[in-house]
């Protein structure tokens, strides 16, 4: 299914959303210090659209997910779901929308409890949810059976007694067992082996196909993104830098920084793809969220950041195919080789074969 | 560091404030009639009331709290009627004794339980291992009394090498001082000696196999050297936070081999005012002894912290 | 709390027997002396505790009829070991059960809910925890009266904050779990998390907690026995029945140490097979 956000009412539509966490003071009756986990960010989400959010490990992806979810809810903004706010719902009307949308957790042992049997993990949403005993079975059962877990043979089994990649087949089928119809993948499949990942990861693309899911699906691995999303939203100290359909965002980055994660990820294509990008080196470490740098987040680390990035928070603007980045100096559109070259001023070096 | 100690002051306040209200509340809203024990069984009924109304019994119990605060606060712990005595000189006079059998006590512990700890770190799960990990646990399982009294057995009543009652003060004869003091030390000692080895012990086994052992080792230091050097070391900060844990249960065991030995220390006070039913004395004694215990557990806090190199004080 | 952190990795001890044999014994010295005192007095043809029988008055252990000898006025010492012993364990088991139930809720409730809610929780548990558990429990039981429920309810004045320090940073622990979330997402409330979540998570912790803790009530009720503030007589507990063979120690040292063996060797099983299972599933 092939997005068309422009169109359709939005699934998901996350308006302005900001989540601030207090710590402690060190000392006595000071301010307490505040942490800018998410600032102010938007997108929206069409059904059966599949979103990809990437960025480093720390950049605000999990707590957005978390914050979309409402646990815990955000600091300012607004989310909404079927054109439903979440944040003003009441507890009840909250609690039956979000049956509509799911989470899975990166780390499979840890999303269940290992005190429990495999088919009363599956059935927690549905009892929380008040279905009956016969009804629950049957859909256990089910969804089990969705994700490739038989049902006789490991309905009893306990989390340890299951393998990572089974322990997260779990965890989606209890996902899947409110009929969601977004599903927010948190590091699905990051911490398991090779060849798991592609075995979910096709699992994702054939419960999409089955049940006409939507995704936001997070991940620090640009490749494991590309291989299922519509589009694709690059985030980076708590911000959106980069967003738009996956193609568009892979094959010319407009961000710095996005330019700087493809740079990172080996490229086994050294035909046209790889030669066409080119590599920014990331200097220095990702600044603590306590104080983020004034203006564009990222100029601490940019190799084209001007007074202009200090000064000015660059906006989101959107092209005519609906691919945004917040830069004062985006990259050029340039779809040749000659990309590099054009802009020698910069400390861009082409990466060659 | 500052910050780390003022954020602990200020956390202790509500705590000795909490502390002295519950001691307070204990003492005065449970059953047990103040005026009833001072003037004992047979008195009148307006011989009571009277004495209540002169000792303020009527008023509301906040209110007497307050004022028993604010006067506490200014070093007045009360008087105590029943023993016609004021009650933080009291407590003050019986204090040295408490300390001196919990020091040497722990004193003794450490002394045992150091070398014991560093001939075990380098034999390892041998006999020596094995025995000393029995007699441990076998000075846990022992209450306090019960040990004081096989003590008593072994060296009052068939040696004959320490007096089993009485105390002898440490300024009259320090020697006398010390043999009256011996067993009660002792008694106190070898529970501290189980749960200080038993610390160390482990500390130590796991220091023992980190890198900067083998390191060491690998440089040719000798393995008494190594052991000594780096890991008895980098062990101690856990004794020492072990012991401080331990102040509190150790008060509890001063209480009980004072009473056992006959020493007029404070846990003596705080069982003889029991008896009593001197409310004011039981009540200045908790309070003190509490207070005690939390300023132990904050130098103890702040020890850990000033002690060991791998504590950051990021937040607190 | 840097302080509480070491004290939750005490090392464990291991004699190095065969784990299964260990375990083995100690429960089979408990079950006896546990049922030796609760039933012993309708099984075993035991003599009255009370009796006195000065003919057979500091009757040595061993002597027929006296398996564990006499005291000074005759009265059978297995007798008034098992009869006490029902006093000494009640007392304590009570005292836990009791520290179980609600400091394991506080704890929960604490470490769950944190907040407000913990920092009140936590500051009362460290007013408690500023009184030594003796001390306080004399205070309480003197003022309470002693009976054989004001004894346990003083001891409870130390092993409920015990057991609430020791829920709460369990709960801690399985709070950040992401299962919690998981079931905060699908809408379980606070109390669904809290008893079908949190507490099978800390359940164990909690269970083999308790019996380090019978061990130190036991300690606690022998020390308030011993100073005469413990349940009163006609039920002397094992410590009152070490402090009345206090005075004939030289004498007849066994009035003193047939029941303190009773109490060691009891303390001693309950602390063992507590570590031992916490060694072995914690």
């Amino acid at each position: 299914m092939q997005a068309d956000t422009g169109v359709i009412d939005p699934l998901l539509d996350v308006r302005a959303v900001t989540q601030l966490f207090r710590l402690p003071s060190p000392l006595p009756f000071r301010k307490p210090r505040v942490v800018h986990a998410v600032s102010a960010v938007s997108f929206a989400l069409a059904p059966g659209e599949c979103l990809g959010l990437v960025g480093e490990t720390g950049c605000g992806k999990s707590t957005l997910a978390r914050t979309i979810m409402q646990v815990p809810p955000p600091t300012a903004g607004d989310i909404l779901f079927k054109g439903e706010s979440l944040v003003t719902a009441g507890p009840d009307r909250r609690r039956f929308l979000r049956r509509e949308m799911q989470y899975v957790f990166q780390d499979p042992f840890a999303s269940l409890d290992p005190t429990w049997r495999v088919a009363d993990l599956v059935a927690e949403p549905l009892r929380i949810a008040g279905w009956d005993r016969p009804k629950i079975a049957a859909r256990v059962e089910e969804v089990l059976r969705a994700v490739g877990i038989d049902m006789a043979r490991y309905g009893a089994r306990r989390p340890r007694e299951l393998s990572g990649g089974q322990c997260q087949r779990v965890a989606v089928a209890r996902a899947l067992a409110l009929s969601p119809r977004l599903l927010i993948c948190d590091e699905v499949v990051s911490g398991l082996d090779v060849s798991i990942q592609a075995q979910l990861l096709n699992l994702f693309v054939q419960l999409r196909r089955t049940f006409g899911l939507s995704y936001l699906f997070i991940s620090h691995d640009l490749g494991v993104v590309r291989h299922l999303s519509d589009r694709v939203a690059v985030m980076y100290l708590g911000k959106i830098v980069e967003i738009g359909p996956s193609d568009s965002v892979y094959h010319q980055p407009r961000h710095p920084y996005t330019a700087a994660l493809l740079g990172a990820v080996p490229s086994i294509s050294r035909g046209k793809e790889a030669r066409r990008r080119t590599r920014i080196q990331l200097a220095g470490e990702l600044p603590s969220p306590l104080a983020p740098p004034s203006g564009c987040r990222f100029r601490t680390r940019c190799p084209r950041a001007e007074a202009r990035c200090a000064a000015e928070e660059p906006p989101l603007l959107a092209d005519a195919d609906g691919h945004a980045a917040a830069c004062h100096f985006p990259l050029a559109e340039v779809p040749s080789s000659t990309a590099a070259r054009n802009e020698p001023a910069l400390s861009l070096s082409p990466t060659r074969p | 560091m500052i910050a780390f100690v003022l954020r602990r002051i200020v956390q202790l306040v509500p705590v000795l404030l909490g502390v002295t209200l519950l001691a307070f509340l204990l003492v005065n809203l449970l059953p047990g009639n103040m005026a009833l024990a001072i003037l004992g069984p047979d008195a009148s009924a307006e011989a009571i009331a009277h004495l209540q109304e002169q000792l303020g019994l009527n008023q509301p119990i906040l209110l007497r709290y307050l004022r028993w605060l604010v006067h506490a606060l200014t070093g007045d712990f009360g008087w105590s009627e029943i023993q016609s005595q004021p009650v933080l000189p009291t407590i003050l006079q019986r204090f040295p004794v408490t300390v001196e059998i919990i020091v040497l006590g722990q004193l003794i512990g450490v002394a045992l339980a150091i070398p014991c700890a560093v001939a075990v770190a380098l034999r390892p799960q041998q006999w020596l291992d094995r025995l000393l990990g029995m007699v441990a646990y076998g000075a846990i399982a022992t209450p306090r009394f019960l040990l004081g009294l096989l003590l008593i057995l072994g060296f009052s009543v068939y040696w004959q090498l320490f007096p089993s009652t009485g105390f002898v003060p440490l300024f009259t004869d320090a020697v006398e001082n010390l043999r009256s003091v011996a067993l009660p030390a002792i008694t106190i000692g070898v529970l501290e000696f189980a749960v200080y080895f038993r610390v160390l012990r482990g500390e130590m086994l796991r220091n023992l196999a980190e890198d900067f052992v083998l390191a060491a080792r690998a440089k040719g230091i000798s393995p008494l050297r190594a052991v000594l050097r780096h890991v008895l070391r980098n062990s101690a900060v856990a004794l020492i936070t072990v012991i401080g844990i331990g102040f509190g249960p150790l008060v509890s065991g001063a209480v009980i081999v004072e009473s056992l030995f006959s020493l007029p220390g404070a846990g003596d006070l705080l069982v003889n005012s029991i008896y009593q039913r001197d409310a004011v004395m039981v009540q200045g004694v908790v309070v003190i002894v509490a207070m005690t215990v939390v300023l132990v557990n904050l130098v103890v806090d702040i020890a850990h912290v000033l002690l060991d190199p791998r504590i950051h004080l990021h937040d607190g | 709390m840097t302080a509480r952190q070491a004290l939750a990795t005490l090392p464990r001890f291991a004699f190095r027997f065969r784990d299964g044999t260990e375990t083995w014994i100690w429960g089979t010295v408990l079950v006896l002396i546990v049922a030796g005192c609760y039933l012993g007095p309708f099984v075993l043809p035991l003599a009255n505790p009370e009796a006195t029988d000065f003919a057979n008055a500091l009757a040595p252990v061993g002597t027929p009829g006296h398996w564990l000898g006499t005291d000074a006025l005759g009265r059978d010492l297995l007798a008034r070991c098992l009869y006490g012993g029902r006093i000494s364990l009640t007392v304590s088991l009570g005292a836990v059960a009791l520290g179980l139930v609600v400091g394991g809720t506080l704890g929960i409730v604490a470490g769950y809910r944190g907040g407000t809610v913990d920092a009140v929780i936590s500051r009362c548990l460290d007013v408690l925890f500023a009184f030594p558990g003796l001390v306080l429990a004399l205070t309480v039981a003197s003022y309470l009266g002693p009976s054989l429920r004001n004894v346990t309810l003083a001891i409870a004045f130390y092993t409920v904050p015990a057991y609430a320090r020791m829920a709460r940073a369990g709960a801690l622990r399985v709070r950040e779990q992401n299962f919690v979330r998981a079931a905060q997402m699908f809408g379980g409330d606070g109390w669904y998390i809290g008893t079908r979540h949190i507490l099978p998570n800390v359940l164990f912790l909690i269970l083999t907690y308790a019996f380090v803790l019978i061990g130190i009530a036991m300690v606690i009720e022998a020390g308030l026995s011993f100073l005469g503030l413990g349940v009163p007589p006609p039920q002397p507990s094992w410590g009152q029945l070490i402090a009345m063979g206090k005075q004939d120690i030289s004498d007849a040292p066994h009035i003193a140490l047939v029941p303190g063996a009773f109490l060691f060797v009891t303390i001693a099983a309950f602390n063992r097979l507590g570590d031992i299972l916490q060694a072995r599933y914690g």
